[in-house]
């Protein structure tokens, strides 16, 4: 017997002037239940830089789109059309950001399949996979990597790029920038180096750049040696040079590498 | 108070300061009065100064003119790129459980204004614990949108009606919170009610008389809140 699904396609509409949009995401109702398929969400696994990759806005907007991915699963929930269809009007009437633009219709037929085949058809057909950049796959390898370390969960953990001001025994004021501190009694500060799609001269400048943090961090007492990590990623034979450089003043790890997450803990509770 | 309002854009030239200001644009959602909600602009504007004025986590707004007159502006919430979704009725436990204290305060603040559309006009983060958000929107059905007649909403407003016969965290919040909120609210001043309501002029077709009534019939809700909670305890509260 053929059975008909509804679809509504999702786009992510940046400019509401321009109205200009990209496919994210296709959702249906089907089944008593609400289905989706959405850029960079497989299951409850979110590869963030599907989303970033698309504008620069997008890239500020990940944590937002971890919310939308949040929100689609719960759609997947929705047990009474009228919900289902409340929460599509609701996307129709957004101007920007995720809005309903678009709904088809497809027949499931005895040898098409069912809804989930027929959503990953649609999926396939109407939602384009973005090119990854190095620096995206760095950040979303890099983002696993402190889940997996666990110190994305501690308190005194910031996530963000933390400016310290320092004095000098001189009396000279030194700005310290990380791009991750864990603080507390004695502070862990990180920096982080992509390797990849990156020019000689750019990875140069970082590592002056992160050459001069970590070791002013030491001599002003913020930080001890052992407490400066630098994640970079991915290194290959070509880096060794710059790796024996930064060795001397950070511990250098590979967020590409499997048992990085497991240096990290061993580095940050060496007790535990 | 956390939230994360929308920049649209921000202009580079920096303005004189010692704190460098520099102008920028949000994003907002324009509110006009229409012939179905003919009083949404100054219920929108009197829900936000009388949750203000008790901290209840809604969103902010702005009282501003356009072609057609006063409008009411609520600003976004979200990032430069996307605002955050609407929740859903399958969210609305989870909301509740890690935005406990809010959700009580929106519960007792949507009764005390008669605001019986809360419905997913709610705004959360829900897996993004170093950015807490949590505001209720829209608030047009409350204060003078209860019923179509402005002067019916004040009647039912001074009755003792609970108005509210669905909410998103009835039997989602726990008494206590709720008791606590419903203290804050019976104990404000009178007067701070009046000042909330009462723009000192008219505000598109809310005259000066159907504030002070408003007001009036806030002042004798704010009293009646704690019998209207303990007789519906079993529609608004969690079990312990």
């Amino acid at each position: 017997m053929a059975l008909s699904l509804h679809f509504h396609v999702l786009q992510y509409i940046e400019d509401p002037y321009l109205a200009e949009g990209r496919n994210v995401a296709v959702l249906a109702y089907h089944g008593g239940r609400g289905h989706f398929r959405a850029l960079g969400v497989d299951g409850y696994k979110l590869t963030p830089s599907h989303f970033k990759s698309l504008s620069s806005k997008a890239r500020d907007s990940s944590w937002a789109y971890r919310e939308w991915a949040e929100w689609f699963h719960s759609l997947s929930n929705v047990r009474e059309i009228e919900q289902f269809n409340e929460a599509v009007n609701r996307l129709e009437s957004n101007g920007a950001g995720l809005v309903a633009t678009t709904e088809g219709v497809v027949e499931l037929t005895d040898g098409y399949g069912d809804a989930d085949e027929a959503m990953d058809f649609l999926f396939r057909r109407l939602v384009r996979a973005p090119k990854i950049s190095p620096a995206l796959a760095f950040e979303d390898r890099l983002e696993v990597v402190l889940m997996q370390s666990e110190i994305a969960y501690a308190e005194n953990f910031s996530d963000e790029m933390v400016v310290v001001e320092m004095v000098s025994e001189d009396g000279n004021e030194v700005t310290l920038e990380f791009s991750h501190l864990m603080t507390g009694d004695r502070p862990i500060g990180f920096n982080t180096l992509v390797m990849q799609g990156v020019t000689q001269r750019y990875i140069s400048r970082q590592v002056q750049r992160i050459s001069s943090t970590f070791r002013n961090a030491v001599r002003t007492e913020f930080i001890r040696p052992e407490h400066c990590i630098l994640l970079c990623g991915k290194l290959e034979d070509k880096h060794q040079e710059i790796i024996a450089q930064l060795s001397g003043v950070a511990t250098v790890l590979d967020v590409f590498d499997e048992s990085t997450p497991q240096r990290i803990r061993r580095l940050v509770w060496p007790r535990s | 108070m956390n939230s994360s309002y929308k920049i649209r854009s921000i202009r580079k030239k920096s303005l004189p300061g010692v704190t460098s200001p520099v102008s920028c644009s949000l994003d907002a959602i324009l509110k006009f009065d229409s012939a179905e909600s003919p009083y949404c602009v100054y219920s929108e504007l009197v829900a936000l100064r009388l949750a203000q004025t008790i901290h209840i986590p809604i969103a902010s707004g702005v009282l501003t003119t356009t072609g057609g007159g006063e409008a009411y502006a609520s600003i976004e919430i979200g990032s430069p790129g996307l605002r955050l979704p609407d929740l859903l009725p399958p969210q609305f436990a989870n909301a509740a459980s890690q935005y406990a204290n809010g959700a009580a305060a929106l519960v007792v603040f949507d009764i005390f204004i008669g605001n019986w559309d809360r419905g997913s006009n709610i705004k959360a983060s829900l897996v993004t614990p170093h950015l807490p958000v949590f505001q209720g929107f829209d608030h047009e059905h409350g204060l003078l949108g209860v019923e179509a007649d402005p002067l019916d909403s004040i009647h039912r407003l001074a009755q003792s009606d609970l108005i509210v016969r669905n909410h998103p965290f009835y039997k989602h919040v726990p008494g206590a919170l709720v008791t606590k909120w419903v203290d804050r609210i019976s104990l404000i001043d009178d007067a701070m009610i009046h000042e909330c309501c009462e723009l000192k002029r008219p505000l598109r077709e809310v005259s000066i008389d159907m504030q002070s009534k408003l007001a009036d019939a806030l002042c004798k809700r704010k009293l009646n809140l704690p019998h209207l909670i303990s007789s519906n305890m079993m529609s608004v509260l969690s079990w312990p």
